[in-house]
């Protein structure tokens, strides 16, 4: 095996030439289809070794051994998993004998399971490690040179089998390469930037793609990520794109045409070029004589660091750039509901904090679960996977147990931020090799084992054993954020000014990231947001470019936007005026403070908030001389008649309906006793039967359009789903109902329409039909003699126009 | 052993929440329809419920085609499919590709219970996000069998077609339960060949072999 620095000096003396395709060079050696080419090749080793020598003749540096297919969970699908190890072995033997001797690398192929690894499915992360490291044995155990990990769809199996071969062996050079569709996503979702940050943080060697698309649109992505690669890029495209010719599958392009993408590819910064689906050692030939007459100089690495990502997005904190919000509330401390949630082993506070930070500007979000009565690591590790389901914030682990930390960090599908590391022992000795090992981002915070740094010059010497430490791991300053160790004024009246000194320090001395706590300050305080916001503008003017902070602080966020617009980091004040413009609209907009509960009512209703619609009912009801009836009327029902329209002009969707729908139900269900005093005698409601028709299951647009009618004062008799003609017209004529309503969602039960509507003919029964459902159209309803509604509130509608008809 | 014309199964596909697809499932009007914070962080948090009762899951195989003229396909195990889409559809194909998918029953459940409870906004979400689900589902079944099977030479339409259109009558879904063994899936098929749980979907693609250019 070469070592990593090895790899890297070939990378760095000239573009590297790698294999082509070799499932369909096998197929012309004579494999058949849908057999297992682990086992055929083994039986067969003149093959690969003819495919393999032919792209040693073509120019390949380096070739993969055919065991694509080879870890036990592809070999299960044949039976073979018990022969993994010896298979394996032989066939990355086979490879060594065929090339070696020409000089050609051989590369140990790690390849996809098929199965989907947490948080994307439900196989375990250390299930995955476990397979890919007995597969990673039985080809070091051949003596492979490297190893590759390719065609990976989804980022977490890619980090399962490189943290899998790392930890057998930590030298040895791993190239890993997603595919990525023309969307410049894997199926799983992840983007080329977010799995080039996390695959290079955990330590490969060279990151690119393979499969999926052609070389012109791998440039083009390649292209897109290549500031942020501090290793070797690698391109593997297919022959262009598959096709149909005279009924059998080819690929678009020849050698030729193929190769003439050789020097767009090395523009957009590739080191390392391959072929895929389609390509033949023809192609490879081609491709290799392109890149050696090239005179285009070898790609430029770049620094990378102080990015940080999650599986679908990366972040970059830089100290001159712009303020970054780490959301703190996925944090039980000082939070009651949220410390009786997780004690209750249920996250779904967490993720709905998750959520709510991320809709209000939140671009990191700080995980903490030290909690007592609650297992640490394994809720921290839970709401990791859960929360990165939810959301695509990259996370900062904030934790001081170390078991905790490496939970979390190795199920952490992308790079995370580690809240913090101190010149404590413990951190020092335990917690910083483990960020280091998962290449997480860090937080230093400047306090040891001694007393509390209160000073500038304090916080500073400590700072300064810190550095050395963090170095030792291949840390730079770029990487880290520097606690700026915020404490309370009303304990310290010089506390504040002492983290506006060393914040200066790090920022204009040191140029490094520096963070905060902001709400410590201002604690024991009167009026604390008012001081919090002002220490800010402060400690930002000094340089302060984080702050662990809660963003559904609206004055808050404005605070930081207000700042960033005086100081210029804003460009032309565009965010600034985005939100703030905006703000100050929907301040106009926004309903008056009234005290007059009727206008309370109707504005719950009309925004679906049925605690607040349900309040102003009850607060309503306190007047005994309410007009209850008149109150229903004026606010409650012409507030969902102004929902209806919103609904009818598209600026409402179905969610707001039923969000109106249900705060207005909850209130009348308030009223209902006042109703009932002072109802009128003879008030008779309008029948409508409603059903889904026979052989039809689906009944949720039905129960909604049930709803609405409800709402809108009839009185629904809904008889379910599934429902025969005969029971239908049975219950109109017992319930001398003249409004009838039919859904069908499918072709295939659309029919048992016309047979009720015959059906109420035969029975000479006087009724109207509205119909609906996702098949159903105006055509369709006139045809069999029924008016069509599109939705719940046409309807609605309908069935007024219907009713006043008659 | 002829692996893609026995059953293929992926135990758990893993999915990415489809947002905007449930969001204009839900009559969300790019241009026009505005929603506040609050009531979209409560839709976020319906759609999150949602899509932790998702299990989907899939299966997939390919079949011989027998004979086929301009209104009968045959397939392996004589199976008939009389339509003239459908034959249309495989023309000129070698194999046709069989695939089922299912998001499990949990949600179509606790969808009933929201139901039930009067809670039709959670219903209509969960029905929503079960339904676009399932379409990226069984898409995401048929991409995974696309790259296996270019892998060995063999181009996988991205067409699809289902039963219950184009002709081809919807009691075929017994066929194809047969074929992919989807009551071992927990799946069932009701009088009028409904599949249960909802959401569940069959489809139809073909398959040609590789030629090199």
């Amino acid at each position: 095996m070469i070592s990593r620095s090895q790899f890297r000096k070939l990378c760095d003396e000239k573009v590297l030439i790698l294999d082509g395709a070799t499932g369909t060079e096998l197929i012309k050696q004579g494999m058949p289809s849908g057999v297992s080419p682990e086992l055929w090749v083994s039986e067969h080793p003149e093959a690969i070794t003819a495919v393999q020598q032919a792209y040693a003749d073509a120019g390949s540096n380096i070739v993969y051994t055919p065991t694509f297919g080879g870890n036990e969970v592809k070999l299960a699908e044949f039976g073979l998993e018990a022969r993994a190890f010896e298979l394996n072995k032989t066939l990355a033997e086979i490879s060594i004998k065929a090339v070696r001797s020409r000089g050609v690398l051989v590369f140990g192929d790690l390849a996809p399971t098929g199965k989907f690894v947490e948080p994307s499915g439900d196989w375990s992360f250390e299930e995955a490690v476990k397979v890919y490291k007995n597969q990673a044995e039985a080809l070091a155990a051949a003596d492979v040179d490297g190893f590759v990990i390719e065609t990976m769809m989804d980022l977490q199996e890619a980090r399962a089998a490189l943290i899998a071969v790392r930890e057998l062996y930590p030298d040895a050079p791993v190239m890993v390469t997603l595919t990525f569709d023309e969307s410049q996503r894997t199926l799983t979702g992840v983007t080329p930037d977010a799995a080039l940050i996390t695959l290079q943080s955990l330590g490969a060697d060279a990151f690119g793609c393979n499969c999926s698309t052609g070389p012109d649109n791998m440039a083009k992505l390649i292209c897109s990520i290549k500031e942020y690669a501090q290793i070797p890029l690698i391109a593997k495209p297919n022959a262009g794109l598959p096709m149909l010719k005279d009924g059998k599958t080819v690929f678009n392009m020849t050698p030729g045409m193929f190769a003439d993408y050789v020097d767009t590819l090395l523009n957009s910064g590739v080191n390392l070029l391959g072929g895929c689906c389609g390509t033949t050692p023809a192609h490879i030939a081609a491709a290799a004589g392109k890149v050696r007459s090239s005179t285009l100089p070898l790609p430029e690495r770049f620094d990378a660091s102080g990015i940080i990502s999650s599986n679908r997005r990366i972040q970059k904190l830089s100290y001159d750039r712009n303020f970054v919000v780490i959301g703190e509330r996925i944090n039980p401390t000082g939070k009651k509901a949220l410390q009786a949630e997780l004690r209750s082993n249920s996250t779904a506070l967490a993720l709905q904090f998750a959520l709510e930070q991320q809709a209000a500007g939140a671009e990191v979000l700080d995980v903490n679960m030290g909690l007592s009565g609650v297992d640490e690591t394994a809720m921290m590790r839970k709401v990791v996977l859960q929360t990165l389901r939810a959301v695509d914030t990259p996370l900062c682990i904030d934790s001081t147990s170390p078991e905790a930390v490496e939970a979390a960090l190795r199920v952490y599908p992308g790079r995370a931020l580690l809240n913090s590391i101190s010149y404590e022992k413990e951190r020092i000795e335990k917690v910083l090799p483990i960020a280091a090992r998962y290449g997480a981002m860090l937080i230093l915070l400047p306090l040891d084992e001694n007393k509390l740094p209160e000073n500038c010059a304090e916080r500073i010497a400590v700072l300064e054993k810190l550095i050395p430490e963090i170095s030792k791991y291949g840390y730079t300053l770029n990487d880290v954020a520097v606690d700026a160790l915020i404490m309370a004024v009303s304990a310290a009246p010089q506390a504040g000014n002492a983290a506006l000194e060393f914040i200066d320090y790090c920022h204009n001395h040191l140029k490094v990231n520096t963070v905060c706590g902001l709400s410590n300050i201002s604690f024991g305080l009167p009026n604390r947001m008012l001081v919090n916001r002002t220490f800010l503008a402060m400690a930002m003017a000094k340089g302060l470019n984080m702050a662990i902070a809660n963003p559904m602080n609206a004055d808050f966020m404005a605070a930081i936007q207000a700042v960033e617009a005086l100081n210029g980091k804003d460009k032309n004040m565009m965010n600034y005026l985005a939100n703030q413009s905006n703000a100050a609209a929907e301040a106009s907009k926004a309903p008056a403070a009234t005290a007059d509960f009727g206008v309370q009512a109707f504005n719950a209703v009309l925004r679906g908030d049925t605690a607040s619609a349900v309040k102003a009912v009850e607060t309503a009801l306190q007047d005994k001389a309410l007009d209850a009836r008149k109150f229903l009327n004026e606010n409650l029902l012409a507030a969902i008649d102004e929902v209806g329209k919103k609904f009818e002009q598209k600026e409402y969707f179905l969610p707001q309906l039923l969000a109106g729908a249900e705060a207005l139900q909850a209130a009348i269900k308030v009223l209902e006793p006042a109703l009932q005093n002072n109802s009128q005698a003879g008030e008779v409601k309008e029948k409508f039967i409603i059903a889904t028709v026979k052989g039809d299951i689906h009944d949720i647009g039905k129960n909604i359009t049930a709803l609405m009618l409800r709402n809108s004062g009839f009185e629904v008799i809904d008889l379910g789903k599934d429902v025969p003609a005969g029971v239908i017209i049975e219950r109109a004529k017992a319930e001398n109902c003249r409004l009838i309503g039919l859904s069908a969602l499918m072709t295939t039960t659309m029919g048992e329409m016309p047979k009720v509507i015959e059906l109420a003919k035969q029975s000479s029964l006087q009724a109207e039909f509205i119909v609906g459902g996702a098949v159903v159209d105006a055509e369709f309803a006139a045809h069999i003699g029924a008016v069509y509604a599109a939705d719940a509130m046409m309807c609605v509608r309908l069935a007024r126009e219907l009713q006043r008809k008659k | 052993m002829e692996k893609f014309f026995t059953i293929n199964s992926v135990d758990h596909l893993g999915l990415v929440l489809p947002e905007d697809a449930i969001l204009s499932r839900l009559g969300r009007n790019r241009y026009l329809s505005v929603m506040d914070q609050e009531l979209s962080v409560k839709l976020r948090l319906a759609m999150q419920k949602a899509f932790a009762r998702l299990r989907p899951r899939g299966r997939w195989k390919l079949l011989r085609i027998v004979c086929k003229n301009t209104g009968e396909v045959v397939l392996d195990d004589l199976w008939k499919i009389k339509s003239r889409k459908f034959a249309e559809f495989v023309q000129s194909a070698d194999y046709l590709y069989l695939s089922a998918v299912t998001i499990g029953s949990e949600l179509p459940q606790a969808m009933e219970q929201a139901q039930s409870a009067g809670n039709m906004f959670e219903a209509a979400v969960f029905d929503a996000v079960g339904s676009e689900c399932a379409d990226l589902a069984i898409e995401l079944l048929q991409k995974i069998a696309a790259a296996e099977l270019l892998r060995n030479g063999w181009l996988l339409s991205q067409r699809r077609f289902s039963a219950g259109y184009g002709g081809v009558e919807l009691f075929h879904q017994q066929e194809i339960f047969k074929q992919l063994d989807l009551e071992d899936m927990q799946m069932s098929l009701t009088e009028s060949f409904i599949i249960q749980p909802e959401k569940s979907v069959t489809a139809f693609a073909v398959v040609n072999k590789y030629m090199e250019q």
